[in-house]
């Protein structure tokens, strides 16, 4: 040890060092201490952009000047209160942080993007979460029902067409909108669930849907509102969608079961690295003992 | 030798860290970390930056994220995508433009169903689960995911709970509703989760012990606390600098998300993201619904943390609007009728000058774009027999009032205690009135800061969405509601749930039914309320729609290019001055097969307008008729007497002055139908029946209705 010792008294550079701490010492004792605040295109440009979404315009001259000379201000306001620890404790700093730590630890405990074949497994793991209701596809031609209908000053112009002549307009090609009455709800009607077609027309008016051929104009069918003359279009029994179809949605959903998987586990990782001292603070030891058996594993 | 390196880089990567998120290095104005450049960042481009950083993939896939051009991506580059994430990249300028157009909002195309024309979707905006702190005390233990699944058709158990903890009472919808939000009061998130369950630090606490007895005994520490100006937390649950309550909250608002996000099926069901913010200064109800775009969202913000409304609409403003990329958000005010004159003043705290004022008043209006005017605690238009209201007097304003008896009429001054049913009558509780106030606001600083459209929902407190049939009410506070004593008597607290209702839905125009496409229905204000039945009415306004409106295949098509719709503003004609047409068309809901819908009655246009410096009121009968005979019998329910499965009309306002702005809106009237407690007390053997059943001031029918957004006139 004391071989050591002398070894290094004895090197030239060990001394060398030993001077130049001192000076450094020194100077800094010595000469004030002082920083440097950088102003730059990226500052003046994010001012800028600010007051624009504010104002709707770009800032005068003397505007941008009173801009940077807040900037500043507040620059120098930040940089002094942080010398002076006046960020700790600080509930809003605090939550900002976590935020941020949040963010990092989702993003850097998470392994590489999900390959193709990780996302197939995953959505047919768990098909249900995907499958689409059973849907159709319609159009009709509406006829209200003579005892309830008002009559304007101008829909009284024209006798009432019988729902054969309707047909008969339909097949020789006349679109359904100039054919039918005005319906608020819609004429067309495309892969709604069923249960929302039951909804508006009624279960009677579903249930005839379902035994129509599709492509033709059916006989009347009734409903609350009137008669329906309708040609079924399609009908989509419950199914699955390909993985093609929702494959975005499948990938956000992994993401998603990812990050949650990752911040549970980086906060367990984080945990390990701190030694949880809860100091009961009430004299009550039954809800001391809670507390120390909350949150912390 | 390597076992020593690695800690030598952990601690330069945290000084790097530390450095930059101390701002050592100040705002960087570049969109770091948007690889794909989107103009905005997403946790999705992070991952992949921190992929880069740690070698999985190569620099290329995110050149954005490389911000010295280094070739490598570092620890304070990632922090400063972090950065563009929670902030946004550069804030592109807002337009101020007072109504968007329908072709510059349109939203793209998603789905099979999609219609140009728009459709119609019902849903309710406004729906309290277990996680809300009245809720929980009324027994209520039904979770967002319950009320979601509920809201498409799935039924669920009420209280009160049974010895194992569930629910006795089976609730139904009868019709599958196309959206829906969960709206849990964003107060007392954590300190619910905290007080119930059994081992969290808070649990043994007085004023958890007090939570877990019920409502009344909860009231001191939970529902009065938000009546003070300057609301604190319970300490003895929160911790004194609430971190714990904040904490938990948390932890429940990623709960409420994730319910969101998972019961949302494009095209078919749209849920969104959404709290209650619950000012309740002075017993007054200042409560906002606060419904987000899409699943970009900040944390709730609750009276704790903003004592105003204004505060509110700044902090969204700032948090969501411009820190956040790809946020947007809504604030839906209810309740104005509990208010005693506090939800809509004139006020603009801290504005010095008309220019501060003009800044504050186009803050609320951007934010508040709609109210709510109708739910379980009576409707929000008008108040029957309000005097000094300048204009014609209005039958159809006694319709499910909250407040009666004799009330104080305290002019257009501010009282207390509203929200418990007491408190003085104010001219500004009115949604009617307010707007009125917004046009004189309009004509003195250039902006309308109440310039709403309409919904409704129900206020359920037992995660019921869309629960608005009269026939079977089972009240909307859990077990408080639970029998007929508690549905038709007093409450806990001396109030009368007897005066309480179903509740009504919120009605959208929509190219289809996703979230892009309802909220920005939602903005731009083509919504209608109703009280309940599935009522559909469109309205337009415009210079040159034909006479022969109503009989048109195209009128839809003619009603958007020839006109605006319900939510818009008409501006003056061009060229000959001329009379606005109101085209107005309307269906009946016809119910289901066992409880068909009520006929419609008539179609009221109800005008205001300024004149002399005064806002003026006229309602006009514009189709159908008063005066049918229509009626309904009290002991079965059943109605009787003609109405409409239909009506439309062409209207032109015969009193128009083409020099005073002034709003339009539409009122749908049904036949009378029975009101819920007249069902409730049919269905009891007459020995049971509780006094409301025979308080001949209680009226036995109603008229269920629909409400559309006003027109704007605005000139000059």
């Amino acid at each position: 040890m004391r071989r050591l010792a002398r070894l290094v008294l004895r090197e030239p550079s060990f001394w060398f060092f030993v001077v130049a701490a001192s000076l450094l010492a020194l100077w800094h004792a010595v000469v004030p201490k002082t920083h440097t605040i950088t102003i730059g295109p990226d500052e003046i440009g994010a001012l800028e952009r600010s007051f624009v979404a504010q104002w709707g315009r770009t800032p005068t001259a003397s505007e941008r000047e009173a801009l940077l000379a807040d900037f500043l201000d507040q620059e120098l306001l930040w940089r002094e209160g942080l010398r002076l620890g006046l960020d700790r404790g600080d509930p809003i700093v605090r939550r900002r942080v976590v935020q941020k730590m949040t963010f990092l630890l989702e993003a850097s405990a998470s392994g590489p993007p999900p390959t193709e074949q990780q996302l197939k497994d995953y959505f047919e793991l768990q098909p249900e979460r995907y499958r689409l209701p059973e849907r159709v596809s319609f159009q009709h031609v509406f006829q209200p029902r003579e005892n309830n209908e008002h009559a304007t000053s101008s829909n009284v112009a024209s006798p009432t067409p019988t729902l054969e002549e309707l047909r008969r307009r339909l097949e020789a090609g006349e679109p359904p909108e100039t054919v039918s009455a005005p319906f608020l709800r819609g004429l067309r009607w495309t892969e709604r669930t069923t249960a929302e077609v039951e909804a508006t027309f009624g279960p009677a008016f579903l249930a005839a849907l379902r035994k129509l051929p599709q492509g033709t104009w059916s006989e009347p069918i009734p409903s609350a509102f009137g008669w329906h003359l309708v040609r079924l279009e399609e009908w989509r029994p419950p199914e699955l969608p390909s993985f093609d179809a929702v494959r975005s949605r499948v990938e956000q959903d992994w993401l998603d079961d990812e990050r949650s998987r990752a911040r549970v586990e980086g906060l367990r990782k984080l945990r390990q690295r701190y030694r949880v001292v809860v100091e009961p603070t009430v004299t009550d030891s039954e809800e001391a003992s809670a507390s120390s058996s909350f949150g912390v594993p | 030798m390597r076992v020593y390196v690695r800690p030598w880089r952990v601690v330069v990567q945290i000084v790097g860290v530390a450095f930059v998120a101390c701002g050592a290095v100040p705002s960087w104005g570049s969109c770091v970390g948007d690889c794909d450049s989107s103009g905005s960042v997403s946790v999705n481009e992070i991952v992949r930056m921190v992929n880069v950083a740690l070698g999985r993939q190569a620099v290329a896939l995110c050149s954005a994220g490389d911000r010295d051009g280094d070739g490598r991506i570092t620890v304070d580059e990632v922090v400063a995508a972090v950065d563009s994430l929670l902030r946004g990249c550069s804030p592109s300028p807002t337009p101020t433009a007072l109504q968007p157009t329908p072709t510059a909002t349109e939203p793209t195309r998603q789905c099979g169903n999609y219609r140009r024309e728009r459709q119609v979707f019902f849903g309710d905006l406004h729906v309290h689960t277990a996680n809300s702190f009245d809720a929980y005390t009324w027994d209520v233990r039904t979770s967002p995911a319950d009320a979601y699944r509920f809201a498409r058709g799935t039924p669920i158990a009420l209280p009160p709970l049974d010895a194992a903890g569930n629910g006795t009472r089976l609730a139904r919808i009868d019709r599958a509703l196309h959206f829906a939000a969960v709206t849990d009061h964003s107060e007392f998130l954590g300190e619910v989760s905290l007080c119930s369950t059994p081992g969290s630090p808070a649990y043994d606490t007085l004023t958890c012990r007090n939570f877990r007895r019920g409502f009344a005994e909860s009231q001191l520490d939970f529902g009065a606390r938000l009546s003070v100006r300057r609301p604190q937390r319970a300490s003895e649950v929160c911790g004194t600098d609430w971190q714990r309550c904040l904490q938990v909250a948390g932890d429940v608002w990623e709960r409420i998300r994730g319910a969101a996000a998972q019961a949302y099926e494009p095209c078919q069901f749209t849920t969104f993201i959404a709290y209650e913010y619950t000012n309740a200064l002075a017993g007054s109800t200042l409560h906002r619904n606060v419904v987000f775009a899409n699943d970009r969202v900040p944390p709730p913000v609750s009276v704790f943390e903003q004592s105003t409304p204004q505060g509110l609409w700044r902090e969204l403003e700032r948090v969501c609007k411009q820190n956040i990329a790809g946020c947007d958000v809504i604030a839906i005010p209810h309740n104005s009728n509990e208010s005693t004159g506090r939800m809509f003043t004139v006020e603009y705290p801290g504005a010095s000058s008309i220019e501060q004022q003009r800044e504050q008043a186009s803050l609320r209006a951007r934010l508040e774009p709609l109210v709510e005017i109708f739910q379980h605690k009576g409707s929000s238009e008008c108040f029957g027999g309000l005097s000094s209201v300048l204009g014609v007097p209005d039958e159809a304003c006694d319709f499910e009032p909250r407040r009666r008896g004799a009330l104080e009429d305290c002019g257009e001054g501010m009282g207390q205690l509203g929200a418990a049913g007491r408190g003085c009558i104010s001219r500004r509780d009115y949604v009617r009135n307010v707007l009125g106030m917004g046009l004189l606001e309009y004509a003195r600083l250039g902006v309308n800061p109440f310039s709403f459209g309409f919904i409704a929902s129900t206020d359920t407190h037992n995660g019921t969405p869309g629960r608005v049939a009269e026939y079977e009410f089972q009240g909307h506070r859990g077990s408080a509601e639970s029998t007929p004593e508690g549905l038709m008597g007093f409450d806990e607290l001396g109030d009368t749930p007897v005066l309480f209702n179903p509740g009504g839905l919120a009605a959208v125009w929509a190219e289809e039914n996703t979230r892009e496409s309802i909220f920005a229905s939602l903005k731009r204000k083509e919504t209608f309320a109703t009280s309940g039945p599935r009522i559909v009415v469109r309205f337009f306004a415009g210079w040159d729609l034909p006479p022969n409106w109503c009989d048109r295949a195209d009128r839809i098509e003619l009603g958007y290019a020839h006109g605006v719709p319900m939510g818009g503003t008409l501006a003056e004609g061009a060229g000959a001055p001329g009379v606005p047409a109101f085209a107005i068309a309307a269906e009946y809901d016809p119910g289901t097969p066992e409880h068909p819908g009520t006929l419609l009655q008539r179609i009221q246009v109800v005008k205001g307008w300024v004149e002399g410096g005064n806002a003026q009121l006229r309602i006009y009968d514009v189709a159908g008729s008063g005066d049918n005979g229509a009626t309904v019998d009290l002991q079965t329910c059943t109605p009787t007497g003609p109405g409409f499965t239909r009506l439309c009309t062409v209207w032109h306002d015969p009193d128009f002055n083409p020099e005073a702005p002034a709003f339009y809106y539409v009122r749908v009237l049904e036949n009378p139908s029975c009101r819920w407690h007249v069902y409730a007390c049919n269905q009891l053997p007459p020995d049971q029946r509780p006094p409301a059943c025979t308080d001949p001031t209680l009226p036995r029918t109603i008229q269920e209705r629909a409400w559309t957004s006003p027109i704007w006139y605005l000139p000059g």
